[in-house]
């Protein structure tokens, strides 16, 4: 858990200062690592595409892959086509976000379920979507699908409070979005998303009952956009006294305060740790550089 | 070999219930096809046949539905997605054009999507939802658009579309759903997606058509002959992508082209045939493109019956090209 969330943490960290067009997940790493990190062989992620690389790397995507779509390099899964966040290896059951468009890949992922269910399959679906992306028609009708055909199926909202710069809380007609799946009723709760503990008990609650037949599990984790939609927005419209209560409940330093706390990891270990992590992104990515990139021709 | 006379509606049914009997994944999603038999009679028989486990139910929610069924086709089943009508394919664009056109192509063939979308579009004896969308799916690459214009091409063509690996939208004519019958083979069959059908061979003048017009074009033919006029047709069958080489090769023959299309003309399939033929081929006279006018789909009778290409003005159209009036 804690190497995938120092994964996602250094990629987003690279891909920001590099490209004038990035979507970091900086502060909502516990949603995405602890979403995924339960599933077992033979379960689908249908991950959000802020934070999907960290996923995608905890599905078993090597690095190199990682930064191979990154790059449009004719090594990574999709051949180059897909960019780094939407391209989710689907031959380890991760599905690719092959729309450029937000919503599809609830209702389709729910399909990956409902498919799984017909055929007698022990596989549990998990799917990632931001806040904004709830408020779309296709996440209602298909959480009422959900529950009519009893799916197995988590949904995990990664509510980190911004669709680029509207305030969820002035868009939608509850404070949390958890109340919108409980009147489909569908199992719901709103967990503390900056805090993976949590985030992965109840997505564990949630995957337990999937496979045992109970149906579909509605979470809100709730976190915070540390920053701009993308590196060139300075969201000057998030406040400061806000960002900076956010910033002290970082989900990282959370979890290294707990093995400090709970499991004697000293912050020294930690940081070697951490070292680690980063020097294996960056000779990955020093290595997809030279490798060749995509083009019209490539097959 | 035994056959059954059958209208088209009875054909496209035979081959869903054969195949879902040699095909545990094939599986039926969509509004009223279980006792109700499906709008317009369009599952009848299935669901007594294959239960609620296969012919599955769904809510009126026809985004959320088309996606599901894209999502289960990628999870080794071959969903038959039923959309009630094309009236209601720009509701679904979005999970058909940007997601399922996309998935191939993008995941480099690791995520393909083997579902069947059918509809029923056009106008009709039934006479509510008229429209024809086949253009509006036919701009995005990545999606196969199909039209049967007779029983047996029906069968065939909706067994090619379920074996196909990936998506394929079929709409069926609304006008020849209880229509005309004809003997229809009784084993499976499939007719390969991508290919035209000349019906009918002659050397003067190329009728392409597909649906509705399929028969329009028969019926003309058969008018024009008895004034020594020889049309050939070419039936598209697969509207998107279109067989070029059997349209173009039509063309080589005749050097005239008419194009008939019931949904409207301006950015039509005809333009495509037309566009595609005319950077091909010296034809020895302009081509001609009948469609529905470039007006909302009116309810009068009186209105959408001239809105649709008929018999005469495939006649006028021919013998104005050959200068027989």
């Amino acid at each position: 858990m804690y190497e995938g969330m120092l994964v996602s943490r250094m990629l987003d960290t690279k891909c920001f200062n590099d490209f004038a067009e990035w979507y970091p997940a900086f502060g909502e790493e516990a949603v995405t690592i602890g979403a995924f990190g339960s599933l077992i062989e033979g379960d689908f992620a249908v991950p959000h595409y802020r934070g999907s690389m960290g996923v995608f790397w905890l599905r078993g995507m090597s690095l190199e892959q990682i930064i191979g779509g990154l790059l449009f390099k004719t090594n990574s899964v999709s051949l180059g086509r897909l960019s780094g966040l939407h391209g989710g290896d689907f031959t380890k059951k991760i599905m690719p976000s092959v729309t450029n468009v937000l919503g599809p890949n609830i209702s389709s992922g729910t399909g990956l379920a409902m498919a799984e269910k017909l055929k007698g399959g022990k596989g549990v679906t998990v799917i990632g979507f931001g806040d904004g992306t709830a408020a779309l028609g296709t996440l209602h009708e298909t959480l009422n699908m959900a529950k009519i055909y009893n799916l197995p199926v988590v949904y995990v909202c990664q509510d980190n409070q911004y669709s680029i710069s509207s305030r969820s809380n002035e868009f939608h007609s509850w404070d949390s979005l958890a109340t919108w799946a409980a009147g489909y009723n569908v199992p719901s709760s709103r967990v503390d998303g900056n805090n993976i503990l949590a985030v992965r008990a109840a997505v564990d609650a949630g995957i337990e009952r999937a496979r045992n037949g109970g149906g579909p599990t509605f979470i809100d984790a709730l976190t915070f956009r540390m920053g701009g939609h993308l590196s060139t927005d300075k969201a000057l419209y998030q406040a400061d006294d806000e960002k900076l209560i956010w910033e002290n409940k970082d989900p990282i330093k959370n979890l290294e305060n707990h093995m400090l706390n709970e499991l004697g990891i000293s912050d020294t270990e930690a940081s070697v740790f951490r070292a680690d992590v980063q020097s294996r992104v960056l000779d990955a990515w020093a290595k997809v550089m030279s490798s060749e990139s995509v083009t019209l021709e490539s097959k | 070999m035994s056959s059954k006379r059958l209208t088209l509606r009875e054909a496209v049914v035979e081959a869903i219930d054969l195949e879902m009997a040699l095909d545990p994944t094939v599986v039926m999603l969509g509004q009223d096809i279980g006792a109700f038999g499906g709008p317009l009679q369009s599952t009848e028989g299935l669901w007594e046949r294959y239960g609620d486990s296969r012919i599955i139910e769904t809510p009126v929610a026809e985004q959320g539905v088309v996606a599901l069924g894209i999502g289960m086709s990628l999870n080794g089943l071959r969903p038959i997605i039923d959309l009630m009508f094309a009236d209601f394919l720009p509701l679904v664009a979005n999970e058909l054009l940007q997601l399922s056109a996309n998935l191939n192509y993008m995941s480099n063939g690791k995520a393909k999507a083997p579902f069947v979308l059918r509809t029923r579009g056009g106008d009709g004896p039934y006479r509510a939802h008229p429209q024809n969308m086949e253009a509006l799916l036919s701009n995005v690459p990545g999606l196969c658009v199909v039209t049967p214009g007779s029983p047996a091409a029906a069968k065939g063509l909706m067994v090619a579309a379920m074996r196909s690996d990936n998506p394929v939208v079929y709409i069926e004519p609304i006008f020849l759903y209880q229509g005309p019958r004809e003997e229809v083979r009784s084993e499976q069959y499939a007719i390969e997606l991508g290919k035209a059908a000349v019906p009918r061979v002659g050397n003067d003048v190329t009728l392409v058509c597909y649906g509705r017009t399929v028969r329009l074009m028969q019926l003309a033919a058969a008018k024009l002959e008895e004034q020594g006029i020889d049309c050939e047709i070419v039936d598209l069958q697969t509207v998107t992508p279109f067989d070029r080489a059997t349209v173009i090769k039509s063309a080589q023959k005749t050097r005239r082209l008419v194009v008939a299309h019931d949904a409207w003309m301006n950015c039509g399939i005809g333009a495509e045939i037309v566009a595609t033929v005319v950077s091909e081929v010296d034809l020895i006279a302009r081509p001609i493109r009948l469609a529905g006018p470039d007006v909302p789909t009116a309810y009068a009778t009186a209105l959408r019956d001239n809105s649709r290409p008929t018999v005469d003005n495939v006649v006028n159209a021919v013998t104005t090209m050959l200068d027989r009036k």
